[in-house]
């Protein structure tokens, strides 16, 4: 249910009242919602948290998009405005409630509750420095094998363009962690040169 | 969508930069599996010239698999949410969210000053105020923090001023522990009941300083009663 990119949604009935229409409408974007949440949100704010917030305006809102066409757009910009400013607030909130426990910060992975593996996490913090226009549709490519062209519906943007910006955004990616793990071999070489000093000076 | 594999042809005479994009495309399409029998010609005469694209492709498809994962710990969070309004209508959930957000952080900054000036709130468990009768309940010292918890929740429904423990409790923070548990942080929170004959609020100054000032039980009666 919802893990397949639904054509068919009943968006018009959904935007004219049909809370069943709305239910079926929520569950087959509800994932992609999440990508973008991810996308836009800071590290600490809770993933799930923000979609329901994304929920609940949905079923406020939803009845103020003039046309069935405009709904995934309008979905997005709710999405993204959530995610900063209540994600900035609930970051906020969650770093307070930690510091009560005697942690400073959350060093645990940025998808909720879930776990994510060493190499995952080193590719997520990659893919976030990317610039936003790269960002969103590399990850939403990730999301269920979304087509270019159903990126394309959400950013409103054309198929060509959506296609450029992942095969770009794949590089910056490549390209970022390259730079990442060089760094990453000359701090260790410089740690190792140092040891081997101080261990001869000894 | 595929014309650019038509130029792929003619690589030798690219710029540097169209050809740089041509081998993006091309590494982005064998990854996505969108690649056709023409991108697949272009991307071995690229291969036979420039050996370093097996290697991109190659990272460029663990980075692609990595992201996936992350994707797919966000889908099953995702799939856990449903609209509100679940037991009932949105609009009632609605109402009832807009009404807490209306009230809520009055709420809380009432009665967080209500402690202030009474010293009634503390962390001290043996401190009572309100004179509840413990006959029957366990000695503090003898009783676990879930039997305290639950005779501070039973002593204050029948005194009334305990409403009732939200049902759903706050994660903060989940982390796996060397030992195989999982420890998880998280608020439970308990709506108590006041009766108050002043009440304060807190304020900013047009100098940016806190402070609080009496509220004016009028207007808030009037403001109830709307």
């Amino acid at each position: 249910m919802g893990e397949r990119w639904d054509q068919t949604l009943p968006i018009a009935e959904a935007i004219a009242g049909d809370s069943e229409a709305l239910s079926r409408v929520w569950v087959g974007v509800r994932r992609w919602a999440a990508v973008i949440l991810i996308a836009h949100k800071p590290r600490e704010a809770d993933l799930e948290d923000l979609l329901q917030l994304v929920a609940l305006q949905v079923c406020r809102k939803v009845h103020e998009v003039r046309d069935p066409a405009l709904f995934k757009p309008w979905l997005r910009t709710v999405t993204v405005n959530i995610a900063r400013e209540q994600g900035r607030k609930a970051s906020r909130r969650r770093v307070g409630m930690l510091r009560l426990v005697g942690r400073s910060r959350d060093d645990g992975d940025q998808i909720g509750t879930m776990q994510l593996s060493e190499d995952a996490k080193r590719v997520l913090d990659a893919a976030l420095s990317l610039p936003e226009k790269y960002r969103e549709p590399v990850l939403m490519r990730c999301q269920q094998s979304m087509s270019y062209k159903q990126i394309g519906e959400v950013l409103s943007l054309p198929e060509t363009t959506i296609e450029t910006r992942i095969a770009r955004g794949r590089r910056m990616l490549r390209e970022t962690l390259d730079m990442q793990a060089k760094q990453e071999l000359e701090a260790k070489k410089k740690s190792e040169t140092r040891g081997m000093r101080v261990g001869g000076a000894g | 969508m595929k014309n650019e594999s038509d130029q792929s042809k003619s690589r030798s005479t690219m710029s540097p930069e169209n050809s740089a994009h041509l081998r993006d495309l091309l590494i982005s399409r064998v990854i996505d599996g969108s690649a056709n029998p023409e991108d697949w010609s272009a991307f071995r005469v690229l291969a036979s010239s420039d050996a370093e694209v097996w290697t991109d492709l190659s990272d460029a498809q663990r980075e692609h698999e990595a992201l996936c994962e992350v994707m797919h710990a966000a889908s099953a969070i995702a799939d856990g949410v449903d609209l509100p309004g679940g037991s009932g209508s949105p609009l009632v959930f609605e109402s009832r969210v807009s009404s807490a957000a209306r009230w809520g952080g009055w709420a809380i900054a009432a009665v967080v000053l209500l402690g202030w000036f009474t010293g009634a709130i503390t962390m001290n468990p043996s401190h009572s105020d309100d004179g509840m009768n413990t006959a029957g309940l366990l000695p503090l010292g003898q009783a676990s923090s879930e039997q305290a918890f639950g005779q501070y929740l039973e002593a204050g429904q029948n005194n009334g001023r305990v409403v009732g423990e939200m049902p759903n409790q706050i994660v903060v923070e989940t982390r796996p522990m060397v030992d195989g548990t999982i420890e998880v942080i998280y608020l439970r929170q308990v709506i108590e009941r006041r009766v108050l004959d002043r009440a304060y609020r807190e304020v900013v100054d047009e100098f940016g300083n806190p402070s609080v000032v009496p509220v004016d039980l009028d207007t808030l009666k009037r403001t109830n009663s709307q």
